[in-house]
């Protein structure tokens, strides 16, 4: 008995297509065989229909248990929907029909037509991404010179020990808050501080974006505008999106933010004695029938819910629906034992990134909201660096059939201790390992255009200590394959608001890390998924139409480029702009549209939403920092109402009248 | 009622009011005052860009016939507020319309003088029935028994809020028979008159108690205070699962505005927030004398190592309602607040009968809550001054907007008399005025604490921050403390006596 029924893969059902279909069905079952929880399913399956009393026609029992609401079938059809969706940029290549695509309708799948790039352009962009790894690489060395930490160290037992008792609390003994008390998070801007220490920060990103120019000859044709007149008109050298998204468009692609209907983010909350019994029962109709969508743990569904909103009593367990890409049972177990392996990994090994995350999640001290969670932080961010769950997804080894292969294995593998057991790297002195620790990604023979590079991880040669077997093995460093930017924590601090333990909002993290918050921060341009460059055009673009001589103004005569303001916005997906409920609010609708296609590109529309709503102060600014004064406090901002004005602007208008 | 939310409408661009209209049905009404606005409908932007960010909010309004002069012995936000409100310092003695006095004022001078008609002030002549620990644990245990002699045990048990609790040294007898009934319980020693933490210690052994209490008669003839006989300690017993957030306790600080005690009007302020320890909660019996672990008066936690100066530790209440809710879902938490609420109300109604009430008079407290891991709240203590002292800008802005709410409530301008008294006024809530405010929350109540009310740009950036507005003190016995893993009850003494002077005890 085969547990995913090649029809109940979500598919377009061409005749075409059919075996294409079942082929890709056939190899995702092979690919669950070597998950735990398929097993564990399976045999639940079989206890129940043995239990049954209706013991003549076995089969159909079967596949009622299977594909029972809420029950085995729908799991593994959201396991794999989820697990494809990360892999799919470098699927992209080997099957044009998205496959795994929703099939509700068209409008939600991200158009991709723009997406599509000149290669010349694309290979400006790939090198400006490596260009800026290489810098980041070079820094690892500088700051492990600078820190006289080595690369990788052994810890020692006692070492270890200690390590383990403390946990991740404070410590008396750790390095006093690398800030002052008037900065910011890193999305509020303002001058760099020079006592940091980071590999590289937002500024640097888009400095390499802006950076970029196409070679000599190219200015002329295809997806560029004349030199002259795209350096007047656009703060970014390269015109990317090439049939530009209207911004009629938007009322048609985020249909469900319409004002017609009811969202959470205002319509929970009543403004008089009659709207506020309103507004609680309008609560209490979400707060059902989200409840019912989890019982059966419908993918689609949920998306469609969570573009209204989720309210915050469910938005742990629906987030995870939404996005917990593993065949799990039981989550609680599977964290504990996933999360396990990594602590002991901690413990054993101290990485010089380590520092590097600890003190970017030490920034949260400068929030008046996160400082809170400054220890959760702390842990969730060690976790992440030393993930190579991570790395395995966002450059997945082997790209075609055996892609979702590596996702659906149950068992994390931690960094192999018999591999760099006591493998320390040389102390750090004068010659840090610079031809031989941190060697250059392009001989890892990666040819997927994706996960080369984009990663920007460096593969570390650790010989082991084992003198019998010489042999080299060749691991990432860091594990997760990310350099981390400064800022990186900036990402998990919201899900804290979601779950009691590190455990669990890490979990939570990690998924929203591959699928979402890597692409903020990527130059390097995908198939399928917005990064850094659309975002930003796509932002540019938005309010050029919305008002064109405003964009001249503040480009031209506030000599403040909107593109460098609304990076660092959307970089940080939001966080430290807005209060952390309006964040949490922002990222569902994320997460409803699909935060690898629509959804992404939410962020760009909530930046030009902001600017469209500053209008009449940016119109009086006159220097770049009269522009960052009309933006300086937006933490009173409610997001949903700004973004329905944006986009439906007819609408609101008509109200008006 | 032309109050802050208004202005700032003034401000909003003409995009703005078209996004309020926006909002689907139920239509939204265009008076986001009126009602139960855990958010404003509109996206207000309270920034500092704003041009009339400097004006006062209420003294453009209307025009008085004379300003208010008002005498004040502090240099904090509250001074700050006053004079933002276009008010005139005065220094004479009795020639004031307002005066921000301090409790020593109150205890010596108030009794002998003869106050005129206008002149307020912002005490209650007797607040201690409230403010003293051992008298709220008086006045509260005499609450529980009438009402059970009058409404049964049901209603009493309502008044459950305080842990059970005993005055030292008269109630010595009972305390250890408590004792002795719950071993290896922990319990905390407060002196009764003190704030800010000083002389806070926790007890696991009735021995501990014994040896300090020699301590306490050998000291009684230095004390210097010259109060009433040796300093009284009330023990309580400790809540000992305590929530955390991020492995940390926490305490809630709420502002109440008493405006009243015949009848009984409340009001209190959305803008409540929790204060952290900066260290890791641990029950352990080596940590128990480590009171950066169990304590989370600001003024101690100042002195941990753990302390991030310049930010305060202050988590906004709508914070915590956020986390909250995820956690324990919406009805959970709608109760816990006002379950938080009722008890301020319950403790006041506990002191209501004692209280000389006086129309010259109102008082602003601060209420200390804990929460347990069962969601429910204990009251901790009731503050008569509470530090109005900010730490940093945040800090700085949100208490100057809750003078700014309370004076409004206050109204010492005179722009609402005779009128119908307010449900809202700025953050506070009309919770209670001879009888509960239900106003149409009868089903579905849910308290308006830790809903979503801006914090505006204060008209003034403060340059320093620190106690009482001069440069932080540097306090050497602080650093003794770090180096010791126990700290010691007269270490902690000393490091909380030297930098931190009561407010309102503050010299002038």
């Amino acid at each position: 008995m085969s547990l995913v029924d090649p029809g109940t893969d979500p598919g377009p059902g061409t005749p075409a297509d059919v075996r294409d279909v079942r082929a890709a069905a056939k190899s995702i079952e092979r690919g669950l065989r070597g998950n735990s929880a398929y097993w564990a399913f399976k045999k639940l399956v079989q206890t129940e229909a043995l239990a049954s009393p209706a013991h003549r026609d076995i089969a159909s029992v079967a596949k009622g248990i299977f594909e029972r609401p809420g029950g085995v079938g729908q799991r593994i059809q959201n396991h794999v929907r989820l697990a494809c969706r990360t892999v799919s940029s470098s699927r992209a290549q080997q099957h044009p029909v998205q496959w795994w695509a929703p099939r509700s309708s068209d409008r939600t799948v991200f158009r991709t037509d723009h997406l599509v790039l000149d290669p010349r352009v694309r290979k400006v962009l790939d090198a400006a991404q490596k260009g800026l790894m290489a810098a980041a690489k070079k820094q690892v060395a500088r700051v492990a010179v600078e820190m006289d930490v080595p690369l990788a160290r052994r810890r020692t037992r006692q070492e270890e020990a200690i390590f383990l008792q403390y946990a991740f609390a404070a410590r008396p003994d750790d390095p006093p808050a690398p800030v002052s008390s008037n900065s910011t998070l890193p999305a509020h801007g303002g001058p760099r501080d020079p006592d940091r220490v980071c590999l590289y920060d937002d500024q640097d990103l888009l400095d390499a974006l802006l950076g970029t120019a196409l070679p000599a000859g190219l200015g002329t044709g295809g997806n560029t505008l004349p030199p002259d007149f795209s350096a007047f008109w656009s703060s970014i050298p390269i015109d990317l999106a090439a049939p530009p998204v209207l911004l009629e468009e938007l009322a048609y692609k985020y249909a469900e933010l319409h004002p017609r209907y009811e969202q959470i983010g205002m319509d929970e909350v009543g403004f008089s004695s009659e709207s506020a019994t309103q507004a609680a029962h309008f609560l209490h109709t979400r707060i059902t029938a989200g409840e019912a969508i989890l019982s059966r743990r419908c993918f689609s569904r949920a998306s469609m819910y969570a573009r209204q909103g989720v309210p915050t009593c469910l938005r742990a367990r629906l987030w995870d629906l939404l996005l917990q890409s593993e065949l799990i049972d039981d989550p609680a177990t599977y964290t504990q034992k996933y999360c396990k392996p990594l602590k002991a990994a901690l413990a054993q090994h101290e990485l010089l990134v380590d520092h590097l995350v600890q003190a970017d999640a030490r920034q949260c001290r400068n929030d008046d909201a996160f400082f809170v969670f400054e220890d959760v932080l702390k842990e969730m961010m060690l976790f992440w660096i030393r993930d190579e769950w991570i790395d395995a997804r966002l450059c997945p080894a082997a790209p075609a059939a055996q892609a979702t292969h590596s996702p659906a294995a149950p068992q994390p593998s931690p960094p192999k201790s018999a591999s760099i057991a006591g493998a320390t790297l040389p102390p750090v002195g004068g010659a840090v390992a610079e031809g031989t620790g941190i060697a250059d990604n392009n001989s890892n023979g990666n040819n997927n255009g994706v996960g080369n590079g984009k990663a920007g991880s460096t593969t570390t040669t650790l010989p082991t200590t084992a003198p019998a077997t010489p042999r080299v093995i060749v691991k990432k460093y860091p594990p997760n394959g990310v350099l981390p930017f400064w800022g990186v924590s900036c990402y998990a601090m919201p899900v804290c608001f979601l779950h009691a333990d590190a455990e669990s909002a890490y979990m939570t993290f990690r998924e929203l890390y591959v699928c979402c918050f890597t692409h903020l921060h990527t130059l390097q341009p995908s198939r399928t998924t917005p990064t850094l460059p659309h975002l930003l055009a796509h932002f540019e673009s938005l309010i050029k139409q919305y008002s064109a001589p405003l964009f001249h103004h503040v480009a031209r005569v506030a000599h403040a480029p909107p593109a460098r303001l609304a990076a660092r916005w959307i970089v940080f997906a939001f966080v430290g702009v807005l209060d952390v409920a309006q964040v949490l609010l922002l990222w569902d609708r994320v997460l409803g549209y699909g935060p690898d296609g629509d959804g992404l590109a939410l962020f760009a529309v909530a930046a030009a939403a902001l600017f469209a709503f500053r209008e009449d102060v940016l119109w009086a600014a006159r220097s770049p920092r009269d522009v960052e004064a009309a933006f300086a406090d937006l933490g009173a901002i409610e997001i949903v109402p700004l973004l329905q004005n944006f986009i439906f602007p007819l609408v609101c208008d008509d109200n008006d009248a | 009622m032309l109050s802050r939310t208004d202005r700032d409408r003034g401000t909003s661009t003409p995009r703005q009011s078209s996004t309020s209209l926006a909002a689907p049905f139920p239509s939204t009404p265009p008076l986001p005052m009126s009602g139960p606005s855990a958010a404003v409908s509109i996206a207000t932007i309270s920034g500092s860009t704003s041009s009339n960010a400097s004006t006062p909010p209420t003294t453009t309004a209307v025009s008085t016939n004379t300003t208010i002069r008002f005498r004040t012995g502090i240099r904090n936000t509250v001074y700050d507020a006053m004079r933002d409100r276009g008010w005139k310092e005065t220094d004479g003695d009795m020639d004031w319309d307002f005066f921000w006095a301090d409790v020593h004022w109150i205890h010596e001078t108030f009794d002998h003088v003869y106050l005129q008609e206008h002149q307020r002030i912002n005490h209650f002549r007797n607040h201690y029935e409230l403010t003293r620990k051992d008298l709220l644990v008086k006045n509260v245990k005499r609450m529980i028994k009438t009402i059970e002699k009058e409404y049964g045990k049901t209603e009493s048990q309502k008044f459950d809020f305080l842990s059970p609790s005993y005055v030292l040294p008269g109630e010595h007898a009972l305390f250890t028979e408590e004792f002795k009934r719950n071993p290896g319980s922990v319990w905390i020693m407060k002196p009764v008159g003190k704030a800010q933490g000083k002389g806070i210690f926790l007890i696991n052994k009735i021995s501990q108690i014994n040896g300090w209490r020699k301590d306490v008669k050998g000291n009684v003839r230095g004390d210097r205070d010259g109060e009433d006989g040796p300093e009284a300690y009330i023990v309580q017993r400790y809540i000992e699962n305590p929530l955390l957030i991020g492995g940390k306790k926490f305490d809630i600080r709420i502002y109440v505005l008493v405006t009243s005690y015949y009848p009984l009007t409340v009001y209190i302020h959305r803008n409540g927030f929790c204060r952290f320890s900066n260290t890791q909660f641990s029950m352990q019996a080596k940590d128990i004398s480590n009171l950066y672990i169990h304590a989370t008066n600001v003024a101690i936690q100042k002195h941990s190592p753990n302390y991030l100066s310049g930010r305060g530790c202050k988590w906004l209440l709508r914070n915590l309602k956020l986390y909250l809710t995820t956690r324990h879902g919406t009805d959970a938490v709608n109760e816990l607040f006002t379950e938080m609420e009722a008890s301020v109300v319950r403790s006041l109604m506990s002191v209501q009968k004692v209280m000389i009430n006086d129309k010259h008079c109102f008082e602003l407290y601060g209420y200390d809550i804990l929460i347990d891991q069962n969601l429910k709240p204990w009251l901790l203590e009731v503050n008569a001054s509470p530090s109005l002292t900010a730490e940093t800008q945040f800090d700085y802005d949100l208490k100057h907007s809750m003078v700014q709410d309370c004076f409004d409530v206050v109204d010492l301008e005179r722009r609402h008399t005779g009128k119908p008294i307010r449900a809202r006024v700025g953050g506070f809530d009309l919770v209670y005025n001879d009888g509960p405010i239900r106003h149409e929350r009868t089903s579905n109540y849910a308290s308006y604490l830790g809903c979503y009310q801006p914090i505006p740009r204060a008209p003034r950036q403060k340059k320093r921050f620190g106690p009482n507005g001069k440069s932080t003190v540097p306090s050497t016995p602080n650093r003794k403390s770090t180096s010791s893993p126990v700290i010691s009850i007269s270490v902690q003494n000393a490091a909380v006596g030297v930098s931190v002077v009561p407010d309102a005890a503050s010299p002038r």
